[in-house]
């Protein structure tokens, strides 16, 4: 067993009743005591470099795990490989929180450089030694025999707190939305009745679906028959929420068969081409396109004319027409993501929060910099 | 909205008001909800994939099924679900449902789970479970290729995956024999990246029909296995397995739909064409 994992067994060890309620108390008590600190005592600069290094650290534990092969020689420093990868990542990492901590030229002019080229070339210099390195024996740590690196068994912890931030999020979505319509209805807004059926809405479906989580079911109970917070729960799920969303996508079959209608024109050799197009793919696609074209044969000398019947068309359209267009696409989606996930990765991405808020020493934000209003 | 005035009769073809395509639109499917003219289906390759897939799965190993759908998707979605749940049953497999995208999906999976199970004399915890709604979606499939237990914890009602009789043997992702990803949205993707491609476990997928252009690349390079197009992939597994259903029965609407769109198509052009060849 690796040595970190057993402080980390311990912190993750599932924990019940009286423990699990002061855990509880103690994670909130602790996360509020870290929120009011970060909005006191650290200043805007500070707030920024904070969420720089915890972007970077994150990005950095998994891309690590996933690309640092699963044996014990390999391990940093041993490798040149791994050396470099290592020297990519940290040096791009300080280039970056110095360059957001200490924003001057010169820390801009590196870290749009020097970082941006280090971090992929050790990266990629990295990925090259492993393909050598992989026959090395694999070495099993402690994860039931699964292969795995020194970065695995800290995995599942930090799954844990994402899955935790995740949940913050939800909780900030319900803040919006209930300042949003609590301030309509306060004020009495054009629609605030809207507003209201959401408030009602919302705390109907959150009692009932709690009420329904917790209450259990008596034995002796007559069949059909429900508790009545199940029973409402029933109502509101599977009587309202659920034939309310099923009908409202429903209706977009009736937008689609006007929207065919009007905007299908042929005004051009394109648009002729794609419009056969859509006629075999839409009728290769409904058993009617098959019985239309049921009568070419299958055998026998005119075999060859199988190719045409509409199932069998539509199919190739889409397998070897489309799918290289659409292989096209994902190619450049995926340089794309690869270039946007390293600026995120560094914080190079501008016009996040921390780059529209002033700077408490009169500093300019860099979309006023930038002569944005 | 209202509708440019109409001078000619091809002009007319060209702007009939929306509210006749609704009425013609509903009559179409009322009419084939009640008199259904049923025709033959031939299994597509992806449909078929699914179908051998499953079927080529050790009996052994779970099959999870990843749901990610709700009502909003169930026409194509949910028949697509049972067909799987049937064909994973009738050929003696087990199942997990998981759902990562949308929790008010994690009861209409369930629903229809309790529903296929009494049809093949299946038991909850034996033969299948249901590991509900997890947070988290790409962080949630990277810790079911290390720790499955241990990323799902309990399952939708809250019992603890220790006390799940068929979950005794489910370590990690070299216990999976196939993943299922049922989606209205684009997360066979996250599959792909962080599950299939880590661990080599054989990923095959169900999508609505406007989502599969973008998922041939997937099965050419044969990192999918299979695939169900929406309601057409749902009834063209029913029939491998058998048992034509419902899928079959949107699959009759659906024919008839898709027909009068082309025909109101090619009314919508002829008028466009001879309205303007009229002006000159």
């Amino acid at each position: 067993m690796w040595p970190l994992s057993l402080p980390l067994a311990a912190l993750f060890a599932p924990a019940h009743g009286r423990a699990l309620v002061w855990r509880i108390v103690g994670g909130l008590a602790a996360s509020i005591l870290l929120l009011v600190l970060a909005n006191t005592v650290l200043k805007t600069r500070g707030r920024r470099a904070l969420i720089v290094l915890v972007t970077f650290l994150g990005g950095l534990f998994f891309t690590l795990e996933y690309f640092l092969p699963v044996s014990d020689r390999w391990l940093w420093p041993a490798h040149p490989g791994s050396l470099v990868l290592w020297l990519g990542v940290l040096v791009g990492a300080a280039l970056a929180v110095a360059g957001m901590v200490f924003s001057t030229k010169l820390w801009d002019s590196l870290r749009g450089k020097a970082s941006l080229a280090l971090v992929p070339i050790g990266i990629a210099v990295a990925i090259v030694a492993y393909h050598f390195a992989r026959r090395l024996p694999a070495r099993i740590p402690n994860t039931e025999g699964a292969p795995a690196n020194f970065l695995t068994p800290w995995i599942e912890p930090a799954v844990i707190v994402l899955m935790v931030v995740g949940s913050f999020t939800v909780g900030l979505g319900v803040h919006s939305l209930v300042q949003l319509h609590g301030r309509t209805l306060l004020r009495r807004r054009a629609g605030w009745f809207n507003s209201l059926a959401f408030f009602v809405a919302m705390i109907a479906m959150f009692a009932f679906a709690l009420l329904d989580f917790y209450t259990e079911t008596p034995p002796k109970m007559p069949a059909g028959v429900l508790p009545f917070s199940k029973a409402m729960n029933e109502v509101l799920f599977t009587g309202i929420y659920q034939p309310l969303i099923s009908a409202t996508f429903s209706l977009l079959a009736f937008y689609i068969a006007s929207a065919a209608y009007r905007a299908f024109r042929i005004r051009s050799a394109e648009a002729a081409l794609m419009m056969v197009a859509a006629f075999l793919v839409m009728l290769g696609q409904v058993p009617l396109g098959s019985w239309l074209t049921h009568g070419l044969p299958q055998s026998g000398p005119f075999a060859f004319l199988s190719f045409f019947r509409l199932e069998r068309f539509g199919e190739w359209i889409m397998a070897w027409w489309n799918a290289p267009a659409q292989r096209g696409i994902l190619f450049g989606v995926a340089v794309g993501a690869l270039a946007m996930s390293l600026r995120v990765w560094l914080s190079l991405e501008r016009g996040t929060f921390f780059s529209q808020q002033p700077e408490a020493s009169g500093e300019p934000s860099s979309a006023e910099s930038a002569g944005q209003p | 909205m209202s509708e440019t005035p109409s001078t000619g009769f091809w002009q007319r073809l060209e702007q009939i008001p929306r509210a006749y395509i609704y009425l013609l639109l509903a009559v179409v499917v009322i009419w084939q909800l009640v008199f259904p003219i049923r025709f033959e289906m031939s299994p597509s390759p992806s449909s078929k994939g699914v179908y051998d897939a499953i079927r080529a799965a050790p009996a052994d190993k779970l099959i999870i099924l990843s749901a990610d759908w709700d009502a909003s998707t169930e026409a194509e979605t949910g028949p697509q679900t049972t067909a799987i749940m049937r064909a994973i049953l009738s050929g003696k497999k087990k199942f997990a449902i998981l759902n990562l995208v949308s929790p008010a999906g994690v009861k209409l999976a369930d629903a229809r789970a309790v529903a296929v199970a009494k049809e093949y004399n299946a038991t909850r915890g034996l033969d299948w479970c249901n590991w509900g709604y997890k947070v988290g979606t790409s962080n949630v499939i990277i810790g079911l290729t290390k720790n499955i237990p241990g990323t799902v914890k309990s399952d939708s009602a809250g019992t603890p995956v220790g006390k799940i009789p068929m979950m005794a043997q489910v370590h990690d992702a070299r216990d999976i024999g196939l993943v299922i990803e049922i989606s209205g949205s684009a997360m066979t993707e996250y599959w792909i990246q962080f599950f299939q491609g880590v661990s080599g476990t054989p990923l095959a997928n169900a999508i609505t029909a406007v989502m599969a252009p973008g998922y041939y690349s997937y099965l050419d390079s044969k990192q999918l296995q299979g695939m169900l197009v929406g309601a057409k992939g749902a009834a063209e597994l029913e029939n491998l397995e058998g048992r034509p259903d419902r899928a079959m029965r949107i699959m009759d609407v659906q024919s008839w739909a898709h027909l009068l769109i082309l025909l109101l198509v090619v009314v919508g052009n002829l008028g466009y064409l001879l309205s303007r060849r009229g002006n000159r």
